[in-house]
């Protein structure tokens, strides 16, 4: 038997590769039975350069058997656009999604995109790799947990898939091979999940519970990515990278150790409220560069409304420790959270200016599927675009015109207070 | 809603605009050493040079230098923008540290601007300098401060336009005129902000009392700073009626010749706000 192709695509900014897929294919090509039937190639398309026709183009000649695409808000359009013209000429192709874009509302992707055959919900490698097996002989889809489907168009769901309880299983894509470490857009990724249930975010509803991948592992992973003089910078992909002190010790003399070419750890996510006068010892340790964080608001009703947690004073003082330790700190705002009006924003905006961090990130919110929001719009009477990036439209206290004229207004802001020195 | 702090550089200007502030009164500009002074290293995160005419200044560039180097992360300059149209000065100002500017215009072709400079050619110059900003490839922001008078409220959607065409950060609406009625300049201020908005450009107003702003309180541009000594609020009043009026405690009324030429009937004040406590709390 032929070996099945299998292209795995996603669509990027900024010259990043896709982590998730990199997972697929290491998890996949651990059996056997897969690799010697398959030949997985991963293709990171740029989602600012890259138009649907050199897409098509570029399948027209690799000629696949199975494409999967890695969904997110940002790419989804462009990917059913590219599945849909696929489709049109090569009917045989079968078109997987996946990814948190997807998962959450599978049969409602495959009932309005007639081109869509399967759609991965959840944690993805499992799943895929059973999909791969059906395809080329082994198993029943109607079997295969965390699979939504069509046949002979109807559309199926089978029950979800429990979480990877040992993340160990999912062997390494670095240490791999199938993916390769660059400069400034790496990410790692140390453990799955969130202890905080944040309305807009996907992680803590969807992966409750954190699980960690082994330490010998992380710390093959880093001492490779640090090995590469080349690679100045890289990321964690970790929801919180101090969540706990004890993994912070552990992870900051596994960085320190490593790091023979002066590598900076930048953007990592943090809670800020968690940051003491250690943290910053071992984030320098660690050698942490810059840091991002929330709030996405300060008012107390909105904070309530969305789940998260803040505490302004040792906020503040997060910032000025991380700052006076020559760390940046990004700070990010969201703009149309339940609650918040345009003058409430602007206080959040206010009070974040008056800490004086290095950059504020501002952002309208995402009703993204799979969220606590997304299921509570109704009772929050949140209006929103069921079109992907699933922008906010109207609130009960922030009326469309509203949200537009902050939207207008964080752009002035946005330019005025992160300005790059001219020298 | 960015703080700066404002830095008076004398009154010395190459314009001689009608309705200046400073034209008639005699304001030594302050020496090197006593504004470098006034710039504590590590205290200010942003700095506004203001006039008169800052550009004006010989040491102009060692002053951006000095707050640069004093820690100063944002150094804005408030301009008639003349000098811009010199590249290699504005070059000078820009690798000094100065990528904040703010512009002004009277108008939005040379028979206006110039009539309301006293300044001949001053309308091209800035326009040139303008230019000449957009064109450099560093980060820079920019903000029109449009000022408006009883000659030139007519020409605002024009004025509008172009900012948008010169794609600027933000646009201030700034009244300069106390004998120009407000009923007349409202609509075309309403006009303006909905215009701009359109185009995705932040816009504020600056010196028009709150009542005559209802529906637009967004961009009462006193909610969000406060001025030192650049906006010369110190001669507005309330009248008595304002008392009644729930914008009392934030509004800074009008100026107080205003009332003298048209007397209080264009206000009535404001009995409720669904905006008013949280807007309290961004003044406060």
């Amino acid at each position: 038997m032929a070996k099945k192709r299998v292209v795995l695509i996603s669509f990027n900014y900024a010259n990043h590769f896709s982590l998730a897929l990199g997972y697929l294919k290491s998890y996949a090509e651990k059996e056997q039975f897969i690799l010697q039937n398959t030949e997985i190639v991963i293709v990171d398309f740029d989602a600012e350069m890259h138009d649907v026709r050199q897409v098509v183009y570029y399948l027209s000649q690799s000629k696949p058997d199975i494409i999967g695409f890695s969904c997110f808000c940002w790419s989804v359009n462009k990917i059913l656009e590219t599945a849909r013209v696929v489709k049109m000429i090569f009917p045989h192709i079968k078109i997987v999604l996946g990814g948190p874009e997807v998962g959450p509302v599978s049969a409602k992707y495959l009932e309005e995109n007639r081109f869509v055959d399967v759609v991965v919900k959840g944690e993805g490698e499992v799943t895929f790799a059973e999909l791969l097996k059906y395809y080329i002989g082994r198993g029943r889809l109607e079997e295969i947990k965390g699979l939504s489907y069509r046949v002979d168009g109807q559309v199926f769901e089978n029950t979800d898939r429990p979480l990877i309880e040992d993340l160990a299983e999912i062997p390494s894509p670095y240490l791999e091979g199938v993916l390769v470490p660059r400069d400034k857009v790496t990410y790692l990724e140390t453990y799955r999940g969130c202890i905080f249930r944040c309305g807009y975010c996907f992680e803590g509803k969807n992966f409750p519970r954190p699980r960690f991948f082994p330490e010998d592992r992380i710390k093959r992973e880093i001492e490779l990515i640090m090995s590469n003089p080349e690679i100045k910078s890289f990321h964690f992909v970790d929801p919180i990278f101090n969540l706990k002190k004890e993994r912070l010790v552990k992870l900051a003399e596994m960085l320190s150790t490593a790091n023979h070419f002066g590598t900076e750890l930048r953007t990592i996510e943090i809670i800020a409220e968690f940051v003491d006068e250690e943290t910053i010892d071992l984030f320098k340790k660690a050698n942490v560069k810059s840091i991002e964080t929330g709030p996405q608001t300060v008012n107390k009703d909105t904070l309530k409304n969305v789940n998260r947690y803040f505490d302004k004073e040792k906020f503040e003082k997060a910032v000025r420790l991380l700052e006076d330790n020559g760390m940046e700190v990004l700070t990010d705002l969201i703009i149309g959270l339940p609650g918040d009006n345009f003058f409430k924003f602007v206080k959040s905006a206010k009070t974040l200016i008056a800490l004086k961090p290095t950059t504020i990130i501002f952002s309208i919110l995402h009703v993204l599927p799979g969220t606590i929001l997304y299921e509570q719009s109704q009772a929050f009477g949140l209006k929103f675009d069921e079109k992907a990036p699933h922008l906010v439209l109207d609130t009960p206290t922030f009326p469309f015109e509203e949200i537009d004229k902050a939207v207008v207004m964080a752009y002035s802001l946005d330019k005025e207070y992160n300005i790059k020195p001219s020298l | 809603m960015l703080q700066y702090k404002e830095i008076f550089l004398g009154n010395q200007c190459n314009n001689k605009c009608l309705y200046c502030l400073y034209r008639q009164k005699d304001l030594s500009p302050p020496d090197f050493k006593t504004v470098t002074e006034s710039l504590i290293p590590g205290k200010e995160d942003g700095i506004a040079l203001y006039g008169g005419e800052p550009t004006l200044r010989y040491d102009l560039v060692e002053i951006i230098l000095t707050a640069k180097k004093n820690g100063c992360r944002r150094i804005k300059l408030i301009t008639n923008g003349r000098t811009l149209s010199n590249s290699q000065v504005l070059q000078q100002i820009i690798s000094a540290g100065c990528n904040l500017f703010e512009i002004k215009l009277w108008g939005s072709n040379p028979d206006l601007h110039d009539h309301l400079t006293q300044t001949p050619d001053s309308f091209w110059q800035v326009i040139q300098g303008i230019e000449n900003l957009r064109q450099l490839a560093c980060d820079k922001f920019i903000c029109l401060r449009i000022l408006l008078c009883k000659q030139n409220y007519t020409d605002i959607l024009n004025m509008i336009t172009a900012g948008i065409n010169f794609g600027v950060h933000r646009i201030i609406l700034s009244i300069q005129d106390h004998n120009l009625a407000l009923k007349e300049l409202i609509p075309n201020v309403q006009m303006a902000i909905q215009v701009s908005i359109l185009n995705r450009i932040w816009i504020l107003t600056e010196g028009l009392p709150f009542c005559v702003m209802q529906g637009l309180e967004h961009h009462i541009g006193e909610i969000y700073y406060k001025h030192d000594n650049a906006m010369n609020l110190s001669t507005y009043k309330q009248h008595k009626h304002c008392k009644n009026c729930v914008y009392e405690e934030i509004c800074p009324g009008v100026e107080a010749e205003y009332f003298n030429h048209f007397g209080h009937g264009e206000f009535t004040p404001v009995k409720g706000s669904k905006y008013l406590q949280d807007m309290r709390v961004l003044y406060g």
